[in-house]
């Protein structure tokens, strides 16, 4: 152990001096009579160690076991927390920096000055983990109590509270992975939450947050909650939070009392404790707060929040007040709001209604919007539970009191519980219907249920995610070639691509009108699609597909198709490249071969009528109409004049049979462009073709339909 | 002469995909029966002092708290027992280890106690196994425990100590006196 001289001995307390409440419940310990606000003295350049035994495979002589699956990254996992808590930093003005992750033999010594990432590897370890069922990890933090020179030998100040190590360890009885194998811990969940408390924070008092005490399902983000945390304590320049303060009362002062602040506009959500005199203080980002109060005794209670016990007891009942109702300023249907501005102050005095609640913390979970009995098996769930912004979803409540007599409320960016919908499901779970509008960051929202004049608060029990796009392929319509071609409708495979299904729509989307000339639109829904950073015309959208139309005026080259879903994180795909003609038929039919997409004369539709009703087979020396795309180079941004492409000669073939590309009606050879991505080209079929099914090859300079890799027939017959 | 074709569908028909993370925080909620399973002691009584020290490995500071049994649910015990929970202060340096619990000298409490490899008898599951008795003879602690299968105790929150003292000797009636 290394300690300045210069550093008093003190002894623990036995009068409870508890300290001053703060907002996100950062750590602060009282001693000699003192309260200290403990930080990391360290945090701007932050320096861990990973030990060389946390590996993919790691086992441990304590528990016999693998600790990590063999298909693990963890030092990945462990360098995407520290990235999470470093781009949260950056972005809150805080300054707070992880440091590379650096290799080491070392364990966990809590007097070394190294903030080591290890498995616990002795009886000690086990001991202070809680032994084999105990917490899944840990972390241990020394700090200093006294001024002057750091034990560290570094030659730095240190003041009383500043955390000189801290060391995380894992439970060698717990199996870890980063691949989601199931009946694991996710490392890097479990470190994003563990780093947290390395930076001298404590549990959150909301279901949603990273710091929430228990397992959860959502832990690998850092929310609002301790993005303010993040700043007030580590302030890269001072003014760019403000403070709202406030008392609590009810018959008296609300005693250790959980305040939330939420702003409905930003999606932020931060929690914080009233002291012993009722009396707050948060600092949170500008912006416009409602805020209510309610009892310390619900899903997080004063023996998670261990700062508050670590040298000076528990709570006991007598200090906490817990007699009243979650209250808002304001009411729960019209909370007033709190305009807060960047280093500004505002007041929020609460008063509670006081009595007992009749109702106490059900368990809770997320099934199908409109659906019965399929929220049951969530029920164990806790933490906040997790739901994709721009869908609705039924959340499930079952025990504590709820019945069919309880309403349930939403407090969150844009979320609204849909008329009608709550009800008593077939499982006998209560159950609404949150509607969840698009965003773009993790933000969390809180329940309020309400049984007469009793309430519970879910706080930050909804933890709302944004879609994550991903893109698994990108190919021309009804192809599977690797080239696009300006002008051609190409398709996006993936998934989360889009929150809802359908087409472009004039009344909708053509925003400029639909005279020729005037924009298609680049937006569906929110979804935008940029090749080579082009903005393209989108066409249509699903969740699984989108079709755009590729841009004009590109080069020939590698092509960078970026997917964007309302203006989240977009999804990249880098494969295909622009050429000079990449065409394929426009088709239809449930499987290979398809049917080419073709008209008659009279515009009926060609086909063999026994797998298309309606349609008719070509008939020998007829004109018909053929639909592809790509052909040649061609606008692709606006709406067009259907106009001819007489530079692009065709020729198509039924078989090893030619056809005769047909003038149109100005006379010329050509395809036509009819619309954005959409070529027509007119053939007739020689008279003396026979019946049968041809397999339709059409070729333009640069490329042919043969290529495309989608088999397609012409039937003809009688 | 020129028609605009119907679009005649999409290859791929669209389905909806919910991801979702498979992840985890560092405390376990335990479920009254894994409690009660996992402890070797649940006792009741006074916290009479408290001390901290460190462990024989000198590696964590441990605070000590002495309890005066006043009963008995599971195990043996003698008058009194020493609860120890990890972190304290201790010749001038402090230590905080995220989840330890915490106690009081003067508080009644009532207790599900786990032995740890080190010998130290520590609050179980952390502080899930620590609950405050007031005056009136309730308990106060935790909301709820996990769910499972192995019962429907929910919560010992607001029952009186007879009725903890109850549920106690039936699980152990059930499962044995386990650890």
């Amino acid at each position: 152990m290394i300690i300045a001289a210069t550093f008093k001995r003190v002894l623990v307390l036995a009068s409870v001096i508890l300290p001053c409440a703060l907002g996100y419940n950062g750590e602060s310990v009282t001693s000699a009579g003192q309260t200290f606000q403990v930080t990391h003295g360290g945090a701007a350049s932050l320096q861990f160690y990973l030990n060389n035994l946390v590996v993919a495979g790691a086992q441990s002589s304590l528990s016999g076991t693998t600790v990590i699956t063999s298909g693990s990254n963890p030092a990945a996992a462990v360098e995407a927390a520290m990235a999470t808590w470093n781009s949260a930093a950056s972005a809150n003005n805080a300054n707070i920096n992880f440091l590379p992750l650096q290799p080491t033999t070392v364990l966990h010594n809590s007097s070394d000055c190294q903030n080591v990432i290890s498995i616990a590897s002795s009886a000690a370890d086990l001991s202070a983990l809680g032994g084999a069922t105990g917490v899944i990890a840990f972390t241990v933090s020394s700090y200093v109590l006294g001024s002057g020179l750091s034990p560290c030998g570094n030659g730095a100040s240190v003041t009383p509270g500043q955390i000189i190590d801290s060391d995380i360890l894992l439970n060698p009885y717990r199996a870890f992975s980063t691949d989601g194998t199931a009946n694991t811990f996710d490392v890097q969940a479990v470190l994003t939450h563990e780093l947290g408390h390395s930076l001298a924070l404590n549990h959150s008092t909301l279901l949603g947050t990273t710091m929430y005490p228990y397992s959860a399902t959502t832990q690998r983000y850092v929310t609002a909650d301790e993005k303010a945390f993040a700043t007030a304590t580590y302030p890269a320049s001072p003014g760019t939070l403000g403070t709202i303060s406030g008392t609590i009362t009810g018959s008296g002062p609300v005693a250790f009392g959980v305040v939330t602040l939420i702003d409905q506009s930003a999606g932020r959500t931060i929690g914080g404790l009233t002291a012993a005199d009722g009396t707050f203080s948060i600092q949170a980002p500008a912006g416009s707060y409602i805020a209510y109060a309610e009892p310390f005794n619900s899903y997080v209670g004063p023996l998670n929040i261990y700062s508050l016990t670590s040298s000076t007891g528990s709570l006991i009942p007598a200090q906490v007040t817990t007699a009243f109702e979650p209250t808002f300023l304001g009411t729960a249907a019209n909370p007033t709001v709190v305009p807060l501005t960047a280093g500004g102050t505002a007041t929020v005095n609460i008063t509670v209604s006081t009595g007992a609640s009749a109702l106490t913390a059900p368990t809770y979970g997320i099934g199908a919007a409109g659906g019965s009995g399929d929220i049951k098996s969530f029920l164990s769930f806790t933490g906040g539970a997790p739901v994709t912004a721009g869908r609705s979803f039924d959340m499930g409540f079952s025990g504590g009191g709820v019945d069919a007599t309880t309403s349930v409320l939403a407090f969150g960016r844009g979320i609204t519980v849909k008329a009608g919908s709550t009800k008593v499901d077939s499982a006998g779970v209560l159950r609404a219907t949150l509607v969840i509008p698009a965003q773009t960051d993790i933000t969390l929202a809180t329940i309020w249920l309400v049984k007469g004049t009793s309430i519970l608060s879910l706080s930050g029990g909804l933890l709302v995610e944004p879609v994550a796009p991903t893109v698994n392929n990108i190919l021309p319509l009804y192809s599977s070639g690797t080239a696009m071609t300006s002008g051609q409708y190409v398709s996006v495979y993936g998934t989360n691509l889009s929150n809802t299904t359908r087409t472009w729509n004039a009344n909708l989307d053509f925003t400029g009108g639909t005279a020729a000339g005037n924009p298609l639109p680049t937006a569906l829904d929110g979804i935008t699609v940029t090749v080579n950073s082009v903005p393209a015309a989108v066409f249509s959208i699903s969740p699984t597909q989108v079709n755009f139309v590729v841009p004009s005026g590109l080069s020939s080259g590698a092509a960078t198709v970026v997917v964007a879903n309302a203006g989240s994180a977009a999804a990249t795909f880098t494969t295909d490249s622009i050429a000079q003609a990449s065409p394929s038929f426009f088709v239809y039919g449930p499987a290979s071969p398809y049917y080419v997409a073709a008209y008659h004369a009279n515009y009926t539709l060609v086909g063999d009528p026994a797998v298309q009703p309606g349609s008719t087979k070509a008939v020998p020396g007829e004109e018909i109409f053929l639909y592809a795309t790509g052909l040649a180079p061609a606008p692709g941004a606006s709406i067009i004049t259907p106009s001819e492409f007489s530079q692009t000669p065709v020729t198509v073939t039924a078989g090893s049979t030619p056809l005769t590309v047909v003038a149109g009606s100005d006379g010329k050879l050509a395809p036509y462009l009819i619309e954005a991505g959409l070529f027509q080209v007119n053939v007739a079929l020689p008279a003396t073709i026979a019946s049968g099914n041809y397999s339709l090859t059409m070729t333009v300079p640069g490329g042919s339909t043969s290529t495309s890799g989608i088999s397609v027939i012409l039937p003809v017959g009688p | 002469m020129f028609r605009t074709l119907r679009r005649v569908g999409l290859l791929a028909a669209p389905c909806l995909i919910l991801l979702q993370l498979a992840l985890a925080s560092d405390l376990p909620r335990l479920s009254f029966a894994e409690m009660t399973d996992n402890s070797e002691l649940v006792v009741a009584g006074n916290v009479t002092r408290t001390w901290a020290d460190w462990d024989p490995d000198h590696k964590y500071i441990w605070t000590h708290y002495e309890l005066a049994v006043s009963a008995a649910y599971k195990g043996s015990s003698g008058q009194t027992v020493d609860i120890a929970e990890p972190g304290g202060e201790r010749d001038g340096m402090g230590m905080i280890v995220s989840g330890a619990a915490g106690y009081r000298v003067g508080e009644s409490v009532l207790v599900f106690l786990s032995r740890m490899p080190n010998g130290y008898l520590r609050t179980s599951g952390l502080g899930q196994g620590k609950y405050l008795v007031d005056p009136g003879g309730r308990v106060h602690g935790q909301a709820n425990f996990k769910t499972d299968a192995a019962g429907a105790v929910t919560t010992l929150d607001g029952m009186s100590v007879g009725q903890v003292r109850q549920l106690v000797s039936a699980r152990v009636r059930t499962n044995g006196v386990g650890k």
